[in-house]
């Protein structure tokens, strides 16, 4: 039997490619800018994880007599105004903006994602109270709710982190929702139902896996807000207080000595800077890479 | 003493639909009738089809013998039975363990029917897991084995794989497995075939059928195409504008029909057709729910319609010799058939 060898570039070879190439990963992957931030948000992830391990200082072990200096060989980024490793703050600052971040989205999609499954599943009295609540929620400036919140209940970056939580759900109920509205209509939702499956195993087994993706889109975003939201209020001083650091709340005491020191103001900035420019760009990254897959791949 | 027990065990797993009628709620909280009057009954191993043109309501029908009626649309008045349980009536709520277990259904859209994220055993052994309490070792390999009986290959492996990597007529297979897992006493088909390419069409039709006939389950097939009913049916019933206007035996509906409608949708079955004539289609179009025409429903579109005897209506049906109809006329017509 004959093998036959195609030309290099037929159509039929470019589709075979195309068809290997079509999961959502591969799709992912071949943008070099999503690879990088996904790089940047693993090492990041690994920082805040081993901040213990690999700081070279105690972050909050102060030298009044280096104050303020520049780079050299025992402190790599130089010392703050009391003296403290920058490098060691910053990679332990890591920790507590990112675990600080990960709360308010855990709270938000914690929230947002059960209670959009709900109004979008059984819809009626339920779907339209919720609504309003979120519309509301959705109405009041975020920030200036979670200082508030913050200034209740006592600065505390927990505090502030949960309130920011609270006011990013309504976007995970609207996107669960609308989904959920989408995927009920579905023939095997009517299957399941027909099978004689019951309500919540239905939302749980075929509706939520299936409104996962835009979820996914979700926390990455959301994420990438709740930093700025961290940095925020630290900078204001309702999160993290002294003498623990965060991105924000290294900003805040920098920037006292802008003149002497502007290093100290331009480090966590542009840390902050990276960190959201990372998840934004994978969000943005996976949104693309499903909204193609529901056309043509070109 | 033994005809009397038969006689109830066949009433204890035949589908009985009496007098349903189903309406929708419109706004100014007028409701609109879309469904009036339906009566038929399936006895087990019987195959019963229920054919007419969109909007005659014969989805309706099948809709609410499973209690699927969207929000807004429920049943009025009449009831649909299995056995001694009531399926549907008026304020009646499907009651609990029933669906998937005595009833199932296969839908109209395969690409649809299964859910993407999950392997196509799992979504059978799920139902068995639900209804019959299987262990999750036990459901897989029943699952497979259903696959196996509806003609997968492989059905083992094939068994892990997610519905992407089948096609509509492999699909179709698998709802038909997962609707037959719980060996249900009615099989509710709702144009099952509709979505498939027509080379397709013809296994599953042929796998329905032997299914049905193994397992002497009640089929009732939802269609409008005349030709699928004269290959699997035993009897059928024709709906126009949400009532019956007639049933009986297939083979005796084809040869002699008594109401024009059926006649005329007979005539227009291209395959019926002269060779080298057009069918010919029915006139006009089926009147929307709420704007019925006065008297017959069928009168502005019937060629025998007469003033007189068709402006009062509509018509009750009238029984004989095993079949009804609904038609002031029926009597004095002789309607041509087709040969099948």
């Amino acid at each position: 039997m004959k093998t036959v060898t195609l030309p290099p570039d037929t159509a039929l070879r470019r589709l075979m490619r195309r068809r290997r190439d079509d999961s959502l990963w591969s799709r992912l992957l071949r943008r070099r800018d999503v690879v990088l931030a996904l790089a940047v948000l693993g090492a990041l992830a690994l920082v805040a994880l081993l901040a213990p391990v690999i700081a070279p200082h105690d972050p909050v072990d102060q030298d009044l007599l280096h104050r303020l200096e520049g780079p050299s060989a025992a402190h790599w980024l130089g010392t703050d105004e009391s003296g403290r490793d920058v490098l060691s703050r910053l990679l332990y600052g890591t920790r507590v903006s990112l675990g600080a971040s990960l709360l308010a989205v855990a709270v938000a999609a914690g929230l947002g994602v059960p209670l959009g499954l709900l109004a979008g599943y059984l819809g009626g009295a339920l779907d339209l109270a919720l609504s309003r609540v979120a519309d509301a929620v959705l109405s009041i400036p975020g920030l200036v709710l979670a200082i508030a919140i913050a200034t209740a209940l006592g600065p505390s970056l927990t505090n502030a982190m949960l309130a920011v939580g609270v006011v990013y759900a309504p976007g995970f109920y609207r996107v669960v929702r609308g989904s959920t509205i989408t995927v009920r209509g579905q023939t095997y939702v009517h299957a399941a139902i027909v099978t004689g499956c019951s309500t919540w195993r239905i939302i749980g087994r075929h509706v939520l896996p299936n409104v996962g993706t835009p979820i996914i889109v979700k926390v990455f975003l959301t994420f990438g807000y709740a930093i700025l939201a961290e940095a925020g209020l630290s900078f204001l001083g309702l999160g993290v207080q002294p003498p623990l650091a965060s991105w924000g709340s290294m900003l805040k005491r920098a920037v006292r000595y802008l003149e002497q020191a502007p290093a100290l103001v331009i480090l966590p900035g542009l840390v902050i800077l990276i960190a959201v420019l990372a998840f934004n760009t994978v969000g943005d990254g996976l949104r693309d890479a499903l909204a193609r897959r529901d056309r043509e791949p070109s | 003493m033994s005809a009397v027990t038969s006689a109830a065990m066949s009433d204890a797993m035949s589908l009985d639909v009496r007098g349903l009628s189903i309406a929708a709620r419109a706004a100014g909280g007028r409701t609109v009738p879309l469904v009036t009057d339906v009566s038929f009954r399936i006895a087990p191993g019987e195959a019963f089809g229920l054919v007419g043109e969109s909007g005659s309501g014969k989805s309706m029908t099948a809709l609410a013998a499973l209690g699927l009626l969207r929000r807004g649309v429920a049943v009025t008045a009449g009831s649909v039975r299995l056995g001694g349980t009531e399926l549907a009536g008026p304020g009646r709520a499907m009651p609990a363990g029933v669906r998937g277990r005595r009833i199932a259904m296969v839908f109209q859209d395969p690409m649809a029917g299964l859910n993407p994220a999950m392997r196509v055993g799992e979504q059978i052994a799920e139902v068995l897991r639900h209804h019959l309490r299987m262990g999750r070792a036990a459901a897989a390999r029943r699952a497979a084995d259903l696959l196996g009986e509806v003609g997968i290959e492989a059905p083992a492996r094939r068994a892990r794989d997610y519905p992407h990597t089948f096609s509509g007529g492999m699909r179709q297979r698998v709802m038909i497995a997962m609707a037959l897992a719980c060996e249900p006493a009615v099989l509710i088909a709702d144009e099952p075939t509709t979505a498939l390419d027509v080379t397709v069409q013809a296994q599953i039709l042929d796998l329905l059928v032997r299914m049905q006939d193994e397992r002497g389950m009640a089929l009732l097939l939802v269609t409008h195409d005349l030709g699928v009913v004269a290959g699997t049916c035993h009897r059928l019933a024709v709906m126009y504008a949400g009532r019956l206007v007639e049933e009986g035996p297939v083979g005796e509906v084809f040869d002699a029909p008594r109401h024009p409608y059926t006649a005329a949708l007979l005539a227009a079955a291209p395959e019926n057709a002269m060779r080298g004539t057009a069918p010919k289609a029915i006139p006009g179009t089926v009147p929307a729910p709420g704007a019925y025409p006065p008297g017959c429903a069928f009168g502005p579109r019937c060629a025998h319609a007469r003033p007189g005897p068709c402006d009062t209506g509509p018509v009750a049906m009238t029984e004989s010799d095993g079949r009804r109809v609904r038609c002031a006329r029926a009597p004095e017509l002789a309607l041509p058939g087709v040969p099948r």
